[in-house]
């Protein structure tokens, strides 16, 4: 009798406790996805689809080969995610993608001579479109193509003073360029050289994120509650890696699956070990913030955000652990990483400090349905021009996302499910020097006091997403005691 | 062979006439009473590659062909043209820098042009100054610091890039040294077709060249090697070579591989691997340097083929320069070198080391340089492609635009000659003094 009561009187809890569970997870997911994109434009079918992105093609051992074969460094954010996301969005309609690392290759007619080979023997008189992706200043053509631009770009933070070089803006794009792509119609128009417009058209829905749906579809979404069976040799098998600022090491960064980065480091392991005793210091598994950064923004605040985070005793008194995600990266940016891990080293005033900042990679889609599980939150830089396109993908793996620095001038939709909002509250005067020509930005950014708050909020969030088995257990047991 | 398969609309080859003779050339501009003014930046250069060397050579044939109508300058300064041309026999531009500097070489300042002054500026490269001339032209070699900025320095990309506009912008007409270039400058900047020609570049050896070699010893049965040629700078794709060898060494057992030319920037990603270090102590892989002029001469003349791996070209004159002593060459099919090499050259694919495997072992079993229709392309190329031709291409489009300046000049008198004459002649009767001053008029009267 009495265990039949019991069983009931659970049950009831159970009615209880779940309906707030779900309402903190709607708040901070997506409605229901919509279908996989059925329509691509026109002039896609029937031609020869061919994508580049700013590489500067190493490590490619062919001029033109299939989009499927490509090695992504990471495919999380960034270009590389936008080429992960357009190949399985075309393979979802039977189009193929190839690839070309070097667009300007081709100029005489027989230098075209590699793409003939994936023409189907039966056709002939097959164009080529060449859809370009990546940040606007580092648009190429590919002569003989027709030209499509795919910008994940939205408002760029303008520098004081006059650039030089003419594609320096970001909003310029080459005058062969015959349309622009849009993710979202909250993105910035391009416009071509000389001032001239440039055809624009938003992709269909969820063009931005069909490689995560995909993954997400062949791999179910890990549930915060089997956090703890994330391990990570799980995580590498799968290609998520990571190591500390402390244990960094740039050749194995270089490298593009860093397993012994991974391997190497104890405090990426040591972290998965704690978050594994969850309930200790009150704290649920996996205390992990996704932090974005794009290397492909001049100005972005985040190295400044993160030396002063490193230097904050806020971060060494909290349980959580930030985890860098750069991405973009370029010939050019290919020594942030490096510069940025040697500065936070020299400056640090508490060497410990650094194994609790961690530099991760995605490579493999098979790691994307894991990060629901290992991330309480993501930050996302409010002034980084692929804001949006990184808030969908955070948005699609069910990562309650905070805007950190928005600048209120900077348009937002509701398109967007968004966690929360910090405003900035300072700002930074950063001295660029890259191809474009030296020149500052003035960008908005967050003080000690605010960043502090942030990490308040990132831990609260941490509370409300993960209810770690042993709370529940208890939020049981004091039920069944009151009834 | 024409692509069958892949609609790709070809560069729009605008046919254009065949350039004047020199000597045509010479004898209408010099009736018109034009002044050819050249800038002499890029000659500043110890060591002249590359666009220094396009420069220098253009530069001479210019003087040649019009001492007394060609004026050399820099920046606001007119140069000493004796200082130039020796400048031009020393193949280096070291001299001619100090003299200039410490003013031996300067000949005053530029003489104030005005609007309707005769005078026309050929900038070989980046202009240092610009709207000088009524007539201002400039060659673009390549865009490589826009499009492949990864293989550059900073400093130069930003030299490049920071007045690109303005010098097309005040170009009456600009040239690109390749129809490649001339369609990146159009699908880069939009510049409309009529204000763009090709000028390609040209190949010549001192006469002298030939017959020094002649009686030089000659090796026998020397062992075949392959030349590499080009600054070392990671455009150039030098690191494709250092793989081939690595991933196939029994090359290395076949033939040599010699890379000449100097260390440029971004060395490190040139640099050569370990594994290589005992074929450059057995002198398999020999790395000289940069070489002299006769030096390159002959080790082009000498070698079973050149290799050219460069992943960017504006034009590509390694291989005009190998064709020309009828040495074959092995090219990567990227940009404008397949402009220079026709259908003389073997092409590979830059990012795949496996072909240019396929391509050195093709060449090694069955090499055309002995082979008779081979040499004659090889000498139809030279003849195609000189300085002579070059200056041609440039004083033709140059002539045009002196003819219609001088056609608009006396169109406008006759404009104003015609139209201005009936107001100069009041409708109304004149005033009696004046009246009597005018000739016509105390005719009348």
């Amino acid at each position: 009798m009495s265990c039949s009561r019991n069983i009931k009187t659970v049950g009831k809890i159970r009615q209880i406790v779940r309906p707030k569970f779900e309402t903190q997870r709607q708040k901070t997911t997506l409605a229901p996805a919509p279908a996989m994109p059925e329509v691509v434009p026109a002039f896609w079918r029937d031609v020869l689809l061919a994508a580049s992105i700013p590489t500067n093609g190493a490590g490619c051992e062919s001029a033109v080969k299939p989009a499927a074969q490509y090695s992504y460094r990471q495919r999380l954010f960034g270009f590389e995610a936008q080429l992960s996301a357009l190949s399985a969005m075309l393979s979802g309609i039977g189009q193929r993608l190839l690839f070309v690392p070097a667009p300007e290759l081709f100029a005489a007619p027989s230098s075209y001579r590699p793409f003939e080979r994936f023409i189907a023997p039966e056709r002939s008189n097959v164009g080529l479109v060449h859809l370009r992706l990546g940040m606007a200043r580092h648009a190429r053509l590919l002569k003989g193509a027709r030209n499509v631009m795919l910008s994940a770009e939205a408002e760029i933070l303008p520098p004081l003073g006059p650039q030089s070089h003419p594609f320096a803006s970001g909003q310029v794009v080459p005058s062969g360029f015959a349309e622009q792509f849009v993710y979202y119609p909250e993105q910035m128009p391009l416009r071509r050289f000389g001032n001239r417009e440039c055809a624009r058209a938003v992709l269909p829905a969820g063009a931005a994120m069909t490689d995560v749906r995909e993954a997400l579809a062949r791999h179910p979404a890990m549930e915060p509650a089997e956090a703890a069976e994330i391990t990570p040799k799980l995580c590498a098998a799968r290609g998520l890696f990571g190591c500390s600022f402390a244990e960094f090491d740039a050749e194995e960064w270089r490298g593009t699956e860093p397993a012994r980065m991974t391997a190497h480091s104890a405090d990426w392991r040591r972290a998965f070990a704690l978050a594994r005793e969850s309930g200790a210091g009150g704290m649920p598994a996996h205390p992990f913030i996704l932090l974005a950064w794009n290397l492909g923004n001049p100005a972005s605040m985040l190295p400044a955000l993160v030396l002063r985070l490193c230097r904050s005793e806020h971060l060494r008194n909290s349980p959580l652990r930030v985890v860098l995600f750069p991405f973009n990266e370029t010939w050019e940016t290919a020594q942030a990483v490096p510069q940025l891990v040697e500065q936070v080293r020299n400056e640090t005033l508490r060497p410990q400090i650094l194994r609790s900042i961690f530099l991760a990679r995605l490579s493999r889609p098979e790691a994307l349905p894991l990060l629901p599980a290992l991330f309480a939150c993501g930050w996302i830089e409010g002034a980084d021009p692929e804001r949006f396109f990184t808030l969908a993908r955070l948005n699609a793996l069910r990562i309650p996302a905070m805007m950190l620095a928005s600048p209120e001038e900077f348009r937002f939709s509701s398109t967007f499910a968004l966690h929360q909002t910090i405003p900035p509250d300072e700002e930074l005067r950063l001295r660029v020097s890259d191809q474009f020509g030296e020149r500052i930005h003035l960008v908005p950014s967050l003080s000690h006091r605010a960043l502090a708050d942030v990490l308040l909020r990132s831990e609260e969030m941490l509370r409300q997403r993960f209810i770690p088995a042993r709370q529940m257990h208890h939020a049981e047991m004091f039920a069944i005691h009151a009834a | 062979m024409p692509l069958k398969r892949l609609a790709i609309p070809t560069a729009s080859e605008s046919e254009e006439a065949e350039p004047l003779p020199l000597h045509v050339l010479k004898r209408r501009i010099c009736k018109l009473g034009w002044t050819l003014y050249y800038d002499v930046s890029p000659l500043f250069e110890e060591h002249w590659t590359g666009i220094p060397l396009v420069a220098a050579r253009l530069g001479e044939v210019l003087f040649d062909a019009f001492p007394e109508n060609t004026r050399f300058f820099y920046e606001n300064h007119l140069v000493s043209s004796e200082a130039v041309v020796d400048a031009f026999a020393r193949n280096s531009g070291l001299f001619l820098q100090r003299d200039f500097f410490k003013g031996d070489a300067r000949e005053g300042p530029m003489p104030l042009l005005q609007a309707g002054s005769r005078a026309a500026g050929i900038f070989p490269s980046v202009k240092r100054v610009r709207r000088i001339f009524p007539i201002e032209c400039s060659l673009v070699h390549d865009l490589s610091t826009l499009i492949t900025p990864q293989f550059h320095v900073f400093d130069t990309i930003r030299y490049h890039m920071e007045t690109i506009c303005e010098d097309l912008a005040s170009n009456t007409v600009t040239f690109g040294v390749s129809r490649a270039t001339v369609e990146d400058l159009k699908a880069y900047f939009g510049i409309e077709e009529y204000r763009l020609r090709v000028a390609y570049n040209g190949v010549s050896w001192p006469w002298w060249f030939p017959i020094q070699l002649a009686n030089e010893p000659r090796e026998e049965n020397a062992e075949p090697y392959f030349l590499v040629l080009g600054t070392r700078e990671p455009r150039k794709n030098i690191a494709c070579i250092f793989d081939l060898l690595n991933l196939f060494p029994d090359l290395l057992e076949d033939c040599r591989f010699v890379i000449a030319g100097r260390i440029g920037w971004l060395a490190e990603q040139q640099a050569i691997p370990a594994a290589l270090e005992a074929a450059i102590a057995q002198k398999r892989l020999i790395l000289p340097g940069f070489v002299s002029e006769f030096e390159k001469y002959r080790l082009l003349c000498g070698a079973t083929a050149t290799i050219y791996p460069s992943f960017f070209e504006g034009f590509g004159l390694p291989i005009l320069e190998s064709l020309s002593v009828g040495t074959p060459c092995i090219a990567s099919f990227s940009s404008a070198i397949p402009e220079a090499g026709g259908e003389l050259c073997t092409y590979f694919d830059p990012f795949s080391v496996e072909s240019l495997y396929r391509a050195v072992r093709k060449l090694l079993a069955c090499s055309p340089k002995h082979n008779r229709e081979f040499r004659a392309g090889c000498r139809a190329v030279a003849k195609r492609f000189t300085w002579q031709n070059t200056a041609r291409q440039i004083l033709s489009v140059l002539l045009a635009e002196m003819e219609q300046s001088a056609g608009l000049a006396a169109g406008r008198i006759a404009f104003i000659e015609s139209h201005a004459k009936p107001e100069l002649v009041p409708p109304w009767p004149a005033p009696r003094g004046r009246r009597r001053a005018n000739g016509a008029g105390l005719r009348s009267e």
